[in-house]
C-alpha cells in the first residue's frame, strides 16, 4: 500500500512564514501541522531526554513533551525562540520525572562477539559518558548537555533553565569539573 | 588576572561567552600559565568525548503513540480555536460581546447573590498549589494549610473534628503509605488533606470535602471518565492527573496520581473499605 506523502516543514531559520503558518494550523489542532512540527523537532528533544534521564525513558518523556506543546502550543507567544520554549518544555519534563524519584537506569550495551576495537572503545566511552553524566546532579546534567550537545547559547540556556545569564558560566565550570572527576574515577583516559 | 580569576571565567572563555577584551585578557593568563592551561585542554578533551557519542534514533512507536493520545484525550484538543474561530466577522463579532454582557450581568448577579468570592481565590490558591507540589508535595501542602486554618493532625483525630472517618484512615492499596494529615477550614466545608507516598517516594495528595469542587481548577477542561463504573472527572495537570469523584456523601479529589490504571487502583480500593467499614 502507498503510505501518503509527508510533508517536509523546513528549517525556522530559513522560512520563518511557513513555520509560522505551521504552528498556527497547531493550534487550531490540524494533525498534519502537528505531524509536520514533530518531524522537525522530535529528534532534538529525544536527543535532550537519552543524555539527560537515560536511554529506557527517552521515547516516553519525547512523547509526553509534545502532548505538553500541543496542548500549550497557545501560549507560545513567540517573543522567545520556538526552539528554547521547546526545550524548557523538555528540561522541566526531564527534572520532573527525576525529581518524582525515577532513576537513570543503565542497559549494559551487548556487543557483538566480531565487534572491532575501534567500535569496543567508542561503546566504553559511551558507557563512561552515561555513568558520569547520571552522578551529575540533574540541573547541572541539564546545562551541561544543552551546552555541548545542543550547542545553545548561553543566553538562550539562561532562557530555557530560568537561571540568570549570568550564572550559566559558573554553573558550566562545576558540572564540566565534576563530570572529569567522575569521568577519572570510573578510569576514562582521554 | 590571577588564576582564581581566570578559573571563574574559564567556561565563558572556551564557549566564546566573554567580551573582546576578557577573552584577550584570559588568553594572555593562559599563555604563561601551565595549570589554568591544563584545565582548559580538559574542557576540550571533555567536549570531545561528548560530541563522539552519537545518540540512536528516536523510535518511531513515539508518534504513533502520541497520536493515539491525541485521538484519545479530549482534553488535549485544542478549545482555544473553536471559541475563537466564530468571532471573526463584525457582526459576529458584536453578537458576541452582546451575549458576553448578558452573560456578565447574569454571573454578576448570581455570584453577588448566591456565592461570596473566595472561589476565586481558591483557583488561584490551588494553581500555586497544582505548579509547587510537584516540586516540593509537603511544602505545597503547608501553604494551602497555612492560608485555610489548617493544621496537621493524626488521621484519628481527623475523624473526631471532622465528624466522619476519612476514606484513607482505613489504609492505601498495597505501596502507597500515609504521610501527612491535615484538617483545612475551606469555604465549602472543614475538609481533609493528606499527603501519600508511593513506594518509590513520589507523592500525591487526596483531599475529602462534602461537595464537588471543579471551582479548584479554574477553566481547565475536564474530562468526564467511568473508573471502575464511578463517574470520575479528570484533568491533565502538567504531567500529572487530577481526578474527583464521589464516594458515598462527600468526594474525593486526588492531585498527581500517575496514570488511570492507578486511579482505578484508588477508586476500588476506597469504595472496597467503605462497604467493608463497620457501621
Amino acid at each position: 500500500m502507498a503510505s501518503k506523502k509527508k510533508k517536509q516543514l523546513n528549517d525556522p531559520a530559513d522560512s520563518p512564514a511557513e513555520f509560522a503558518d505551521v504552528l498556527e494550523r497547531c493550534r487550531r489542532g490540524e494533525r498534519e501541522a502537528q505531524r509536520q512540527l514533530y518531524d522537525l523537532c522530535h529528534q532534538q528533544v529525544y536527543r535532550l531526554m537519552v543524555r539527560t534521564v537515560g536511554l529506557q525513558d527517552a521515547a516516553d518523556l519525547t512523547q509526553q513533551v509534545f502532548l505538553q506543546v500541543f496542548r500549550k502550543i497557545d501560549q507560545f507567544a513567540g517573543r522567545s525562540k520556538f526552539d528554547t520554549w521547546l526545550y524548557r518544555l523538555a528540561v522541566n519534563e526531564g527534572l520532573q520525572h527525576l525529581r518524582k524519584g525515577h532513576r537513570w537506569k543503565f542497559q549494559p550495551l551487548t556487543r557483538e562477539p566480531m565487534s572491532n576495537q575501534r567500535d569496543l572503545q567508542r561503546d566504553e566511552q559511551k558507557e563512561l559518558l552515561e555513568q558520569a553524566l547520571a552522578r551529575l546532579e540533574p540541573e547541572l546534567r541539564s546545562i551541561f548537555v544543552l551546552r555541548e550537545v545542543e550547542r545553545l547559547s548561553y543566553q538562550d540556556i539562561a532562557e530555557t533553565t530560568g537561571i540568570p545569564e549570568g550564572t550559566v558560566g559558573s554553573r558550566l565550570n562545576r558540572a564540566r569539573r565534576e563530570l572529569q572527576q567522575h569521568l577519572t574515577e570510573l578510569g576514562w583516559e582521554p | 588576572m590571577n588564576c582564581p580569576d581566570v578559573q571563574e571565567l574559564l567556561s565563558a572563555y572556551y564557549d566564546g561567552e566573554l567580551p573582546d577584551d576578557k577573552h584577550a585578557d584570559v588568553k594572555v593568563h593562559l599563555d604563561g600559565c601551565s595549570e589554568c592551561a591544563r584545565q582548559l585542554a580538559g574542557f576540550e578533551k571533555l567536549s570531545a568525548l561528548a560530541t563522539s557519542v552519537a545518540t540512536p534514533d528516536p523510535p518511531s512507536e513515539i508518534w504513533e503513540e502520541l497520536e493515539r493520545q491525541l485521538d484519545e484525550e479530549p482534553a488535549f484538543q485544542p478549545v482555544e480555536q473553536k471559541r475563537r474561530s466564530p468571532l471573526t466577522t463584525p457582526r459576529l463579532l458584536t453578537l458576541a460581546a452582546s451575549l458576553l454582557i448578558a452573560v456578565g450581568i447574569g454571573w454578576w448577579a448570581y455570584q453577588s447573590w448566591h456565592a461570596p468570592n473566595e472561589h476565586d481565590h481558591l483557583a488561584v490558591d490551588f494553581d500555586e498549589y497544582l505548579e509547587l507540589f510537584p516540586q516540593d508535595p509537603a511544602k505545597a501542602q503547608q501553604l494551602l494549610a497555612a492560608k485555610y486554618d489548617g493544621h496537621p493532625v493524626e488521621i484519628e483525630a481527623a475523624a473526631e473534628q471532622l465528624g466522619y472517618r476519612p476514606s484513607v484512615a482505613d489504609g492505601l492499596p498495597d505501596g502507597m503509605t500515609l504521610v501527612s494529615t491535615h484538617v483545612m477550614k475551606m469555604p465549602c466545608c472543614t475538609c481533609v488533606g493528606c499527603v501519600c507516598e508511593r513506594d518509590d517516594g513520589s507523592k500525591f495528595a487526596s483531599f475529602e470535602h462534602d461537595d464537588e469542587q471543579p471551582v479548584w481548577f479554574g477553566d481547565r477542561p475536564a474530562v468526564a471518565a467511568s473508573c471502575c463504573g464511578k463517574r470520575c472527572s479528570l484533568m491533565q495537570v502538567d504531567s500529572d492527573l487530577v481526578v474527583g469523584w464521589q464516594q458515598g456523601r462527600r468526594h474525593i479529589t486526588v492531585i498527581g496520581a500517575r496514570d488511570l490504571e492507578e486511579i482505578n487502583q484508588l477508586v476500588a480500593w476506597l469504595d472496597e473499605r467503605k462497604r467493608v467499614r463497620p457501621k
